[in-house]
């Protein structure tokens, strides 16, 4: 079941000598819809995901926060002590950490999450070979997870959380090492979830994050810039464009799509659309 | 310096066949991207440029150097290699000390002096103490891109060199493909990232079952386009409305 995400005045700092790395963030999330954090190297993207991760206190002991957050009816004062996994579950930006290295094969490696939940079902193969297929990767079930190319190990590794259904799915640059097709099936996966999983994602890839997301927080030094819906931030695209340079922007349909009928360029953007 | 691959096969231990009767040349200074799927053996076949890997059966040759007969600290004099996931090489406890490895192990003449550019190419001259794993990992790739400039090998290879980066290090990068092109340095460039490469390609090779399934020009690929179709690829939106708009 999915659950509401909402986070109250939120900072963070690494140590108490160190400037903040998240400011005063506040944002509400509904059950089941997906939000995109997009914003500059250094922004905070990452930061917030592991402070909804709950492994934030695990890998920085030292870190300082304040202000609340609620997954579902569960609230938390500053920030969680443990890691959150299933119900808020994180897929780490670099997935060969995330790679147990204890099974033979990708099939184990995905059974190893629910043997660990102890939930590992009577007839596995019915649950993973199908989730295997939807990221087109079950003719990889039989390799060994460590040999993997960039791309297949990203999507091995989203695999092994997605198989344990969070209700708040965090995804670290889940696109960074997909190429095209492999972006069309996660976009796909993240589609079907709707209204079953939260989602909140970070991406450099702003097309991606456009096309997905219900909600677009655009952070900028650990602060949030623009919190709306990826149309009304296309429409300020040139406010921000000292953030997200107009080079990004061209490279994303929504944003093509909205100057096809203000530009006079018609049939040259819809063209550009519709080739390969 | 050329790189040859002739009638190159690879197979991992576990039987995986990944490359079949891979044959190509890359002409000194050129910029070779390399294109294709998930798992179709762009990876592979840079680690068998620099002998990490050797060939299954057929020959790699690096600057007129057989890489089966020669170890991978020899051929690092030629080309030099950054891994996709940079966890896989950064080790050192600073930047400097990071970027210094390559030109001290191959007793380069003018470390100072290759360490100094690398590190402003890559806008890393201000982190220089810091550890390496105190930076954001966008930093962190563009360290494994200096360690291998500062090497001052005449190719240099990278593995995914713009995954994860936002667009200010895109710029970075770009920048430093331009300043080396002129110094007439080498590169052979595996990237999903066309938008970013193809304009700065000189050949380009499309692998995909395993093999080239073409290998040539970048205005040739988008003139035929059925190979990037074969592929699976998709050309991005910003090359499709520059190719629209110039014809």
């Amino acid at each position: 079941m999915a659950h509401r995400l909402i986070i109250e005045n939120l900072s963070l700092q690494y140590s108490s000598s160190e400037p903040k790395a998240l400011s005063s963030l506040s944002v509400d999330v509904p059950a089941g819809s997906c939000c995109a954090i997009i914003g500059p190297t250094g922004a905070g993207k990452s930061t917030l995901l592991h402070c909804l991760a709950g492994t934030m206190h695990r890998q920085h002991p030292e870190s300082v926060a304040s202000g609340r957050l609620q997954l579902g009816e569960t609230r938390f004062e500053g920030l969680p002590d443990h890691i959150l996994f299933p119900v808020a579950a994180l897929v780490l930006q670099d997935p060969y950490v995330q790679i147990s290295g204890v099974r033979d094969t990708v099939f184990e490696e995905i059974l190893f999450t629910l043997e660990n939940l102890g939930a590992a079902p009577q007839n596995p193969r019915k649950i993973i070979m199908p989730l295997l297929q939807r990221l087109g990767i079950d003719h990889l079930a039989n390799r060994k997870p460590t040999s993997l190319s960039g791309g297949e190990t990203q999507r091995v590794a989203l695999a092994a959380i997605l198989v344990a259904q969070p209700s708040i799915l965090l995804l670290d640059e889940p696109t960074s090492a997909l190429d095209s097709n492999a972006q069309d099936k996660l976009r796909a996966i993240l589609r079907s979830l709707r209204g079953t999983t939260t989602v909140m994602m970070s991406d450099t890839q702003i097309d991606f994050a456009l096309a997905i997301a219900d909600q677009i927080l655009l952070l900028d030094h650990g602060t949030i810039v623009f919190a709306g819906s990826p149309s009304a931030l296309l429409s300020r695209a040139r406010e921000y464009s000292s953030i997200i340079p107009v080079e990004s922007w061209l490279a994303t349909q929504s944003f093509l799509t909205s100057l096809q009928t203000s530009s006079g360029h018609q049939k040259l953007i819809s063209k550009a659309l519709g080739l390969q | 310096m050329t790189i040859e691959f002739i009638n190159v096969n690879f197979r991992y231990q576990d039987e995986h066949q990944v490359l079949s009767n891979l044959s190509f040349v890359v002409e000194p200074g050129a910029f070779l991207l390399v294109i294709g799927q998930n798992g179709v053996g762009k990876s592979t076949l840079l680690k068998l440029m620099n002998g990490i890997l050797k060939p299954t059966s057929g020959k790699v040759l690096v600057g007129g150097l057989d890489t089966t007969k020669h170890p991978t600290s020899r051929l690092a004099a030629k080309i030099c290699v950054t891994f996709q996931n940079p966890a896989d090489q950064i080790f050192a406890p600073s930047v400097q000390k990071e970027v210094e490895f390559a030109p001290r192990n191959l007793k380069r003449p003018d470390i100072d002096e290759l360490v100094s550019r690398a590190l402003s190419l890559c806008s890393l001259d201000t982190v220089r103490t810091k550890h390496p794993y105190d930076l954001p990992s966008p930093q962190r790739r563009l360290l494994t891109i200096a360690s291998a400039i500062a090497s001052g090998a005449p190719y240099l290879a990278f593995d995914e060199p713009s995954a994860g980066l936002s667009q200010i290090e895109r710029i970075v990068l770009e920048r430093l493909l331009q300043e080396l092109k002129r110094d007439g340095r080498g590169f052979v460039v595996v990237s999903h990232d066309l938008g970013l490469f193809l304009r700065h390609a000189s050949q380009v090779l499309v692998l995909s079952g395993g093999t080239n399934i073409f290998f040539g020009s970048p205005e040739d690929l988008l003139d035929q386009g059925g190979s990037l179709r074969k592929a699976g690829l998709k050309l991005p939106l910003p090359l499709r409305l520059e190719r629209l708009a110039n014809r």
